[in-house]
């Protein structure tokens, strides 16, 4: 892991130009452009408040009560999720997708997929700004808490990376890791609280909350852009503990893996 | 592959490859890979290609290695292995070096973005400072004589300016070693000469260089060791003088069916389709005294003597000769219709002999073909011969200086005018 650490750290000059590259690649010859990174889950947003709060309203908006109302609170948690959505997305075919470049170059693959993740950090940073604009507004924003997520920011893309690296080489061998990623995704999706509150989840089921990582970033989010109650301790570790795993298993199948690329390529 | 810095000592040889093998693995589907992993050692649901064996060569500064072989051969898969992009299944490839590569045409450019955004790319790529890159930039541009078309995306260059490009980067960037796979003889006459004044430069300033071809003539006038592969194994290797004096030599022995197309082409020739009511039993050679020859002097006399055997009888067949340079140009050719000799009724065994009273061609050595047809303008895909032997005999034609030089051997005489 510090050696794969270390090769994408020599070469974060090269992994600028490929997020750049793919960022402009992206939204070129768009009209909105980068807006489009916020429009997108706004759409999705959108759907879930209508269908939250107009057909299922009594359980779930009322447990979901922060100021600024249902929708401020799908949005923040939102934000975290799309670093998640936005690598699941593009991770496990982004190998392929250079894969001319791959063989003609001898750069070490591990910088493709760290340009992924950055994308959907932008992605996720992007809408930030746009819910802190919203926020700011109405002069709610606590900027000292803001500080507090970077550290949280860094473990959430530690988590992304380890599983980027993991399906992007994993995939090379068969391409069913693209399609079993976007067929799980919608379950980690509704496991983790991003349009309903962690209490409208039924008892039986706080076992599938406390296991997945999302649920602490997706409060922390909350906590620090709405003022809702903060994480607890113990799920914040376990976040931290899965994601600096994550990190560490995604680096050895790709490291593990890596000596196949070219001939996969 | 191990990379390690520039070593000081000048004993030690810049590429050292030792005992290479590349392994490449077939599974039927991802679930025979699946399979196999889950069923542990032992358990092969794969199929094997060994793409190289044996592979042992040292390679010292401002030394060209030329790679001769067939497709699939596996002089791509050395060249990539020398790059670092692939890894060897066993044995050790060292180069101690930066390593810059001009493997396809199209150079890894981006086709959307200008000539001058793909050298930004590339130069991130290779993990080239822009500070470097600006240096180089103007000398980039004024080889590959892109101009004002630099500002355009790649997508509206022609093939011959993307290869242009692709050179003039590859041949400017800092490196020690330069892997060329096949493209040096592409492009136009000037920018041909150009590339290779560039590369016998960077050889005079202690850079090295391997370049894969088929082409003897390619290899010759760059490299000073030769490689040959066959089927992945090492056939031949030494310097470049000694090693085509050898592959020609052993080629003649193949009973004098031989040649580099003979040699080159074995195992992976398209079959010959041919009617084979008459065959060509044999091919002869021979001076002017009638006697079979191994060489033969310009401006002297050849006969190219043709023994045939029909199976059935022949209404009018006719013989041709054609006579290639190996690069496949055809030199010159004739048939017995043009030479007005009409052969009747053909059966059994028989001779005809093409007598070319003077040789003009210059030293070198260049390719037979010998056929038996059943019409003097068969189009090549409708109609088939009754025999070819395709470029299957070496004429070795020797010259002096007093001869001139070129191809074409033309009788002349200087004299002053007063």
């Amino acid at each position: 892991m510090k050696a794969l650490l270390a090769e994408v750290w020599q070469r974060r000059a090269l992994v600028g130009s490929l997020w750049k590259g793919d960022v402009l690649g992206r939204y070129a010859n768009s009209a909105a452009g980068l807006l489009w990174a916020v429009f997108a889950p706004m759409g999705l947003i959108g759907v879930y408040v209508l269908l939250f709060s107009a057909l299922l309203p009594s359980k779930v908006v009322g447990a979901g009560a922060v100021a600024g109302g249902f929708g401020f609170f799908v949005f923040a948690g939102m934000i975290p999720w799309l670093v998640v959505a936005g690598a699941a997305q593009n991770a496990p075919g982004c190998l392929l997708a250079h894969g001319a470049t791959l063989r003609r170059f001898a750069i070490p693959p591990s910088v493709v997929p760290a340009a992924v993740v950055l994308s959907a950090l932008t992605d996720a940073v992007v809408a930030g700004m746009l819910f802190g604009m919203a926020l700011g507004a109405s002069g709610r924003l606590a900027p000292l808490k803001l500080l507090a997520l970077a550290p949280l920011a860094v473990l959430l893309v530690a988590m992304v990376y380890g599983l980027s690296l993991a399906v992007s080489a994993l995939n090379l061998y068969g391409r069913d890791v693209a399609h079993a990623v976007s067929a799980a995704l919608p379950f980690w999706f509704f496991a983790t609280p991003v349009c309903y509150p962690a209490e409208a989840l039924p008892a039986g089921l706080g076992w599938a909350l406390a296991l997945n990582p999302m649920d602490g970033f997706v409060q922390a989010a909350r906590w620090a852009l709405l003022g809702s109650p903060a994480p607890g301790a113990g799920a914040l570790a376990w976040s931290a503990a899965a994601s600096l795993a994550a990190l560490a298993a995604g680096a050895w199948v790709f490291q593990e893996t890596r000596g196949d690329f070219a001939d996969l390529l | 592959m191990e990379t390690s810095p520039t070593s000081s000592e000048p004993a030690r040889p810049l590429v050292r490859v030792q005992d290479l093998r590349k392994v490449y693995r077939f599974y039927a589907s991802p679930l025979a890979r699946v399979r196999e992993l889950v069923a542990g050692r032992g358990a092969r649901y794969h199929r094997e290609h060994t793409a190289l064996e044996g592979i042992s060569f040292e390679l010292g500064r401002g030394e060209a290695l030329g790679l001769l072989g067939l497709n699939g051969s596996g002089k791509s898969t050395l060249l990539r292995i020398l790059s670092g992009v692939t890894r060897p299944t066993s044995g050790s490839c060292e180069v101690a070096g930066r390593v810059s590569t001009l493997l396809d045409l199209a150079a890894g450019f981006n086709l959307d973005l200008s000539g001058h955004q793909n050298l930004d790319l590339a130069a991130m790529l290779l993990g080239l400072g822009s500070d470097a890159l600006e240096r180089l930039r103007p000398r980039i541009v004024e080889f590959s004589g892109l101009g004002e078309a630099m500002d355009d995306p790649v997508r509206t260059y022609s093939s011959g300016m993307v290869m242009r490009l692709g050179f003039a980067l590859a041949v400017h960037v800092p490196f020690d070693l330069l892997l060329i796979d096949e493209v040096l003889l592409v492009g136009d006459e000037v920018f041909q000469r150009q590339s290779l004044r560039r590369i016998r430069e960077l050889l005079s300033e202690g850079k090295s260089i391997v370049l894969a071809s088929h082409s003897l003539g390619d290899l010759t006038a760059v490299c000073t060791k030769l490689l040959l592969l066959e089927r992945g194994r090492p056939a031949l290797a030494g310097p470049t003088g000694e090693v085509i004096q050898r592959y020609l030599e052993s080629a003649e022995r193949q009973a004098r069916r031989i040649t580099e197309g003979d040699r080159l082409l074995q195992g992976t020739s398209v079959p010959q389709e041919t009617l084979g009511k008459l065959r060509i039993a044999g091919v002869d050679l021979l001076d002017g005294a009638g006697r079979p020859a191994e060489e033969f002097a310009s401006g002297g006399p050849v006969r190219v003597r043709i023994r045939f055997r029909a199976e059935e009888p022949v209404e009018e067949p006719i013989f041709r000769v054609q006579i290639f340079r190996n690069d496949g140009l055809w030199l010159a050719g004739t048939n017995t219709a043009r030479g007005e000799l009409a052969l009747g009724r053909v059966e059994g065994e028989g001779a005809v002999t093409l007598e070319y009273t003077q040789l003009n061609l210059l030293d070198g050595d260049y390719f037979l073909s010998v056929g038996a047809w059943p019409d003097e303008y068969p189009s090549y895909l409708a109609r088939r011969p009754f025999d070819l032997h395709d470029r299957a005999y070496v004429l070795r034609v020797r010259s002096g200086r007093p001869e001139g030089g070129g191809i074409v051997f033309s009788p002349h005489t200087w004299r002053i005018e007063n």
